[in-house]
């Protein structure tokens, strides 16, 4: 009886740390599709997504990009914050010849760099800052920024990944970069918009220091 | 996901054109696409060239050109390289983040529409072009240091979103705009040669009704037709 306990109890250890080994192959490149809403009228501004196909350690797991809005109206007052919005962010950045305008959120025009978060209950988390930029379509040609305009939208952006990761992201880091696009069934009603896109993460092992790294490599190369 | 994707967007287009186009029926389509080319900032003039590799324009070329007037050429008698410093302080901002710092590139200008990003998609008689806002480049700071070394630059990723301009477009896409979005990455190993530049991932939503005509092409078809 206690030899069968004791055998139990190994093969649960052996496949706990079998499938952690298995789990902690980290890809140094990472492609995968994610999908989800945002709604720019709500805060805080919360881009909510899952990762819906692709990489395998991150399938099934979120996806997020927090954008600062400190400084614009509250979100009792929709219309207001629209108007905030597209008078701060769209407005200045028309193209005439295009018929679009594109407003860019980063370190440059919020009052913190947006933050993005990925990862997978059990398995890990990366986090770090984002750009996004968001462009819309002037339809009718006159300058002016008409609600079901904002029906459809196509962003892109990139990201930078903070070595504070947890579980078998931890001490990695990175950039990657993402691209996408949204759309809004009633936008008259400052609705969510519902999005997919596609991101892509390059990622190393920053635990060890750089220097490190490079003299592991010059030694490498010259103890063939 | 990307079917159903298509399909409400689509769909979403659809009634998004039904609405404005003033009673003339539009339709839309999707343009999926990836690039694998090269060229380099240093380079006068800024030109990244390659294949396309994925969607409807496969196997096809494309260009994507920043305009460089005005950016200086680098002085091979001086230590420094006067263009990348040119580059690095007018289009690049530094977040300095802790533990993220980097910099973050915007051509055109951020908040401008200068230099022009320009782009052309072709294959065989078939063609697509317009102008890229922004063609955003984000270069990671990893031993943060404040300054860009040569090794940061070995894996720089880029986002950019496209404006497809009718007058330019050509063959199965006459009469066809549009917007799009695309992100990859641009890898530079070497100072002394071109940069590589992978876009993994791109759409262009294009639609034939309400395409006005850019802006520069009715100014010049006005004159035309004054002098006739």
């Amino acid at each position: 009886m206690k030899k069968t306990a004791i055998a139990v109890v190994a093969v649960v250890v052996a496949l706990t740390f079998g499938s952690i080994s298995a789990w902690a192959q980290v890809p140094s490149h990472m492609v995968f599709d994610v999908g989800g809403t945002f709604n720019f009228m709500e805060s805080p501004v919360f881009i909510d997504g899952s990762v819906t196909a692709g990489e395998p350690l991150l399938l099934g797991g979120y996806w997020n990009i927090l954008v600062d809005d400190t400084g614009w109206p509250g979100d009792s007052d929709k219309q207001a914050r629209w108007d905030y919005l597209s008078a701060s962010y769209y407005e200045p950045n028309y193209d005439p010849d295009s018929g679009t305008w594109t407003a860019t959120f980063d370190e440059n025009t919020t009052a913190s760099s947006p933050q993005w978060s990925c990862g997978r209950t059990g398995i890990g988390k990366m986090t770090g800052t984002a750009t996004l930029q968001m462009t819309v379509i002037d339809m009718d040609a006159d300058g002016e920024l008409d609600t079901d305009e904002r029906s459809f939208i196509v962003f892109s952006g990139t990201l930078i990944v903070v070595k504070n990761g947890e579980g078998v992201f931890a001490g990695y880091c990175g950039l990657g970069s993402y691209s996408g696009s949204s759309e809004n069934l009633h936008p008259e009603e400052f609705a969510d918009d519902v999005f997919t896109g596609s991101n892509i993460l390059d990622i190393e092992d920053c635990s060890v220091p750089n220097e490190n790294v490079s003299w592991g490599h010059v030694k490498a190369k010259y103890a063939r | 996901m990307s079917g159903l994707l298509t399909r409400t967007t689509i769909a979403t287009m659809t009634a998004l054109l039904l609405g404005l186009a003033t009673g003339a029926m539009g339709a839309t389509q999707t343009v999926p696409f990836s690039l694998n080319g090269s060229g380099a900032l240093l380079n006068s003039p800024v030109v990244f060239q390659g294949t396309i590799d994925s969607g409807p324009m496969s196997p096809g070329l494309f260009v994507i050109q920043i305009d460089d007037a005005g950016w200086p050429l680098d002085d091979p008698g001086t230590p420094g390289n006067e263009r990348w410093n040119y580059l690095l302080t007018n289009f690049f901002t530094y977040d300095n983040t802790t533990g993220g710092q980097h910099w973050d590139g915007y051509f055109p200008k951020q908040g401008t529409l200068l230099p022009p990003v320009t782009w052309r998609f072709g294959k065989n008689g078939d063609r697509l072009g317009g102008v890229i806002r922004y063609l955003i480049i984000t270069i990671r700071d990893s031993d943060a240091d404040g300054m860009v070394d040569q090794d940061e630059l070995a894996n720089q990723m880029v986002a950019a979103n496209f404006q497809c301009h009718v007058e330019q477009s050509g063959g199965a896409y006459d009469g066809w705009c549009g917007i799009g979005s695309a992100n990859g990455n641009l890898e530079d190993f070497d100072p002394n040669m071109d940069d590589l530049l992978t876009i993994s991932v791109g759409n262009l939503y294009l639609r034939n009704v309400s395409c006005a005509v850019h802006a520069d092409e009715k100014t010049w078809g006005a004159l035309k037709q004054m002098y006739r």
